[in-house]
């Protein structure tokens, strides 16, 4: 009898442990996403799918399409619509916007005005006296404050107006826009509504490590890793909610050392310098090309401004790396992010100071 | 005194730590290493510790895969951003050399995120 007992509860026991190594096993073999990348936007994109449609292929290479003339269309210097009306209203010439330009260069206008120009689209000379405009820039040093102070102060959107005959005209010929911090938002969702438009119901669209979402991954969400800015590894996993994108900005992207001094690229239009004191910016909205400008604005607002700006502009859930390592974020930021390390310390701050 | 069902127990955690070992050693192995470059995709098992050479339009980059994490040591490109990029460790991560068009992920079935923000 008692032997018996034993082996019964041995049998349990074994048969429990199969089912936890059945269940674990189960985990690889969830189903897969799809993958196509390619360059655009002057970076790797890359699309996940989840439950393709059949025409998939099809709509992947129409999507690659779309974004290449989207970066066609807001290259801000050599070929392209933008680079070429830059090269004319710097001539002091008039100048026709199509609908697409005029549309996001209007809206871009609005975002910088809420942002109290910390997003600065106007400022494409300051960003070629620094070099960041070209991907290969030479090993030259940093350009002298003279240079600089004749771009201050940088001019803005506010300098180009309409006139009577329907062609806008620049007041400052030292007006250069250059939308890379907006561009790439509208990009992507341009191209996360045809995917949608064309039957897709679940993907993520990575173009260079800003993206945004739609539906799910099978049964379960979207996972985002946040690249942590000043080690190897992850900061922090997002949980996607449909149509919601992430955006960062970082001093860790395009910059050069001169002298021990790091310059990145994400320069303050007040003082034509790289932006100090804030390392990394992520925004979580669902209009990219808000959370493109907003992570870009948050950064030069630094420390001490950008709550204040996330307010004016309606983003609530921002996070920020200060430069001494410490984590600030909004109170609707806070549920939606994992550190990967609990002994983070990440302070949760109330949106306006 | 050791009882009979005390050996069931521990033969049991031996069993499924083996189980789950296996599990966790079987989803390493699947990972794999893309390299796009020139419109070709080539992969690479991320087990196998190996250096690729690849050519991109500016020149050759160098690719190296070790104990299953994968970057890149050397590209023609001047901004080194790939390079910067340091190991790619989790299955969904990916660098890329825009300048010399080559690309690097690391993939696998179950990847612990889908896209890495940075």
């Amino acid at each position: 009898m008692q032997n018996g007992r034993w082996l019964g509860r041995t049998l349990q026991v074994l048969v429990l442990a199969l089912g936890v190594a059945l269940l674990a096993a189960c985990r690889s073999s969830d189903s897969q996403a799809e993958r196509h990348s390619f360059f655009a936007l002057g970076t790797l994109v890359e699309i996940s799918v989840h439950s393709p449609p059949k025409d998939i292929a099809a709509i992947l290479r129409e999507t690659e399409a779309l974004l290449l003339e989207e970066e066609n269309r807001w290259r801000a210097f050599g070929q392209g619509e933008l680079a070429h009306i830059n090269r004319r209203l710097s001539a002091g010439h008039p100048v026709a916007f199509s609908e697409p330009l005029r549309d996001g260069i209007q809206r871009a206008g609005e975002i910088s005005t809420r942002s109290g120009y910390r997003f600065n689209p106007a400022i494409g000379e300051l960003v070629r006296l620094w070099g960041f405009h070209e991907e290969a820039r030479a090993e030259v040093p940093p350009p002298d404050t003279g240079s600089i102070a004749a771009l201050l102060p940088a001019p803005r959107l506010d300098a180009l107006h309409l006139h009577d005959d329907g062609l806008w005209r620049s007041e400052d010929e030292r007006l250069w826009l250059d939308m890379g911090a907006f561009a790439k938002g509208l990009a992507v969702d341009r191209a996360v509504s045809f995917l949608r438009e064309r039957g897709v119901r679940n993907a993520i669209v990575n173009a260079g490590g800003d993206l945004k979402a739609i539906g799910r991954h099978g049964d379960r969400a979207w996972r985002v890793g946040v690249r942590n800015p000043r080690a190897s590894g992850i900061l922090a996993a997002i949980e996607m909610n449909d149509q919601e994108s992430v955006f960062t900005s970082g001093d860790y992207e395009r910059q050069f050392e001169w002298q021990g001094m790091r310059y990145h690229h994400i320069l303050d239009p007040a003082t034509g310098q790289p932006a100090r004191g804030i390392v990394s910016v992520t925004v979580i909205h669902r209009d990219a090309a808000l959370a493109d400008a907003a992570a870009t604005a948050l950064f030069v607002a630094g420390p001490g401004a950008w709550r204040k700006i996330a307010g004016n502009l309606g983003v609530d859930k921002a996070m920020i790396v200060r430069d001494d390592g410490e984590i600030r974020m909004t109170e609707n930021m806070q549920p939606r992010v994992t550190f990967e390390n609990a002994s983070v310390n990440a302070k949760v701050q109330a949106l306006s100071p | 005194m050791i009882r009979a069902g005390d050996i069931a127990i521990a033969l049991a955690g031996v069993a499924l730590i083996i189980a789950l070992g296996a599990n966790v050693y079987s989803e390493s192995k699947l990972h794999t290493v893309h390299v796009a470059h020139a419109k070709h995709v080539e992969q690479f098992p991320a087990w196998q510790d190996q250096v690729v050479r690849v050519a991109g339009t500016l020149g050759e980059t160098v690719i190296e895969i070790r104990d299953g994490r994968v970057r890149v040591v050397a590209s023609p490109c001047v901004q080194k951003l790939c390079l910067r990029a340091g190991w790619l460790e989790f299955a969904g991560e990916a660098t890329a050399c825009v300048p010399n068009k080559v690309s690097v992920a690391l993939l696998g079935a179950d990847p612990r995120f889908d896209a890495i923000n940075f």
